[in-house]
């Protein structure tokens, strides 16, 4: 056992602020602390018990920190508060999966479209691919809290809205800049919009009085056998684009459209606080 | 009694299967045991007073509240914790994740103080040593405790529990039943269960609940008492018995019309749930 102690105030100046001391005095410090029970006495008394707490408890919970995937730190850098990002960040139509799975919808529709020399496959595909992100962020084994989330003061409409906003935002991005990169289109690139705004925006409505597959798999349905049959009575001669669901009277459909159903589910926006609204 | 939540000739139907026929129940603060066979309507039962689903009729109210108003429903979500039966919580997830992430669907805005209260519920169910794990590494038992975990956050005042025991081994059971006698002290518990002992041990009221409609709410000894003089033991199975087992002291307990001369015992919990429920699964060895 060693006979020679610290000098008293090394000792409480290695306690209260180490970070003042030069890395040779802290080493030795160091080394004889191990050694000697009576100047470990001193620096625990000299020791701020509340800060080391403070500082122990920053660490443990640095530690305890969640994982923030790239939607929810995307969210956060865009201004979103930490736990509400955490919240929409867990919608499983921001994951990149679906993320890629739009671009790859989107590459698709161009491709066919160019092989086909025409705007079709792209205007008929793209109004879709927000369709199906909406339903996706109803997808019951995908959501985090599981029952017990329906159950909490944050469980209804606005969680469902912010969700559906979160996910149709990138989506209409990425379907944009695939519109960008079709030939043929030019102004009327972004005529798919509308009807793409009308049909999620429906299944949100719908949902409140069907099952979201129900309601979702009847509006994807319906689009492509309008489409369809519009096409067959007035697209012989020429491009889809030029059809009727496209040109000014479809365009204000589908505006009028989004207004009726944004207004619908205002009025049943309560639908979505319990468990009536399922996948 | 003076109930902290209360249905009134709840009904409710999944297209022609009627889930609940008319159900009246109040609950004190304390524990009540809902037992039943599956089937029974308990879990339709606890949704609709946990708020996540609607009764189709009759009356509910929680906390002085009415749950079928927005309003109503968000202050009564305030002060409730639920554990569901089939918690489906996000695998990828660790135990702290999602208990953090329910705490934020419960309003825990401030960082520091909701992991702390994650914490604390965490320890409650003694998992603070798996907390950074993935829920899919852990056992059965612990993610029902991490789904316990969750309904405690924020020491809510009405506690809603669906077969809370379910894959516990008897020592996480016995630290539940210590932990929710905590807990009852302060809050109103309604506790789902097919474990007759823990209502024996836990409850001071008990409901039954059968094909959708309320055929008991007494204490655990009046339950039991529904199957006084009706549970007798003897050497050799009678095959008159409504049920009939063999106990691991190599005798066989009856229940049902004894004969005479019966050795006749003092039922339990269970024995007047069977009798109540008329089970008649013949003779179990």
């Amino acid at each position: 056992m060693t006979t020679w102690h610290a000098p008293a105030d090394a000792l409480v100046q290695f306690a209260r602020s180490p970070e003042t001391i030069d890395e040779v005095t802290a080493s030795s410090v160091e080394q004889h602390l191990v050694a000697c029970a009576a100047c470990r006495a001193v620096v625990a008394e000299a020791t701020d018990v509340a800060e080391r707490r403070r500082s122990w408890a920053e660490v443990v919970d640095a530690i305890d920190q969640p994982h923030a995937n790239l939607p929810e730190r995307l969210l956060v850098r865009l201004g979103m508060p930490s736990d509400m990002a955490r919240v929409v960040g867990a919608t499983p139509g921001l994951r990149i999966a679906w993320l890629a799975t739009a671009a790859l919808l989107a590459a698709a529709a161009i491709a066919t479209s160019r092989d086909a020399g025409s705007d079709t496959a792209f205007l008929v595909l793209a109004p879709l691919v927000p369709l199906g992100a909406v339903a996706l962020t109803f997808l019951p084994a995908e959501e985090p809290g599981g029952e017990a989330a329906m159950a909490t003061p944050f469980a209804g409409a606005g969680l469902v809205l912010r969700r559906s906003v979160a996910v149709l935002a990138p989506t209409f991005a990425i379907l944009a800049l695939a519109g960008l990169a079709q030939p043929d289109l030019t102004a009327g690139g972004a005529r798919w919009v509308l009807p793409g705004l009308a049909l999620s925006v429906g299944s949100l409505a719908l949902a409140t009085y069907v099952r979201v597959t129900s309601a979702t798999t009847a509006l994807a349905v319906g689009w492509v056998v309008l489409v369809g049959l519009v096409s067959l009575q007035d697209g012989r001669h020429g491009p889809v684009a030029d059809t009727v669901v496209f040109g000014v009277v479809g365009q204000l459909t589908a505006a009028a459209l989004v207004l009726a159903a944004t207004g619908a589910l205002y009025l049943r926006r309560d639908r979505f606080s319990t468990m009536e609204v399922t996948w | 009694m003076n109930a902290t939540a209360r249905a009134d000739g709840v009904a409710k139907r999944f297209g022609p299967k009627v889930a609940l026929g008319g159900v009246d129940i109040d609950l004190a603060p304390g524990i009540t045991g809902l037992l039943g066979p599956n089937g029974a309507g308990k879990t339709t039962l606890l949704r609709i007073l946990a708020t996540v689903l609607p009764a189709d009729e009759g009356t509910v109210e929680l906390l002085g509240l009415d749950p079928g108003t927005p309003d109503g429903r968000l202050a009564v979500r305030r002060r409730l914790g639920y554990l569901p039966q089939e918690p489906g919580f996000h695998r990828s997830f660790s135990a702290f994740e999602f208990v953090d992430y329910v705490a934020i669907l419960k309003e825990w805005g401030e960082r520091g103080a909701r992991h702390d209260e994650v914490r604390r519920v965490l320890s409650l169910v003694g998992l603070e040593s798996v907390m950074g794990t993935a829920i899919k590494k852990l056992s059965g038992g612990m993610r029902r405790r991490v789904a316990i975990a969750q309904a405690l956050l924020g020491d809510p005042d009405l506690l809603i529990l669906d077969e809370p025991t379910a894959g516990l081994d008897p020592e996480q059971r016995l630290r539940f039943r210590e932990l929710l006698s905590a807990v009852a002290a302060r809050s109103t518990v309604l506790l789902s269960t097919h474990q007759t002992d823990d209502v024996a041990a836990l409850c001071n009221r008990v409901v039954v609940l059968l094909g959708g409609t309320v055929h008991f709410t007494g204490t655990p000894p009046d339950l039991a008492a529904l199957a006084n003089g009706r549970v007798w033991m003897d050497a050799e199975r009678d095959p008159s018995a409504q049920l009939a087992w063999i106990t691991g002291e190599g005798m066989v307990r009856h229940i049902g019309l004894p004969p005479s001369g019966a050795q006749l015992v003092a039922p339990t919990v269970e024995d007047g749930y069977l009798t109540l429920t008329g089970a008649t699964a013949g003779v179990l060895a």
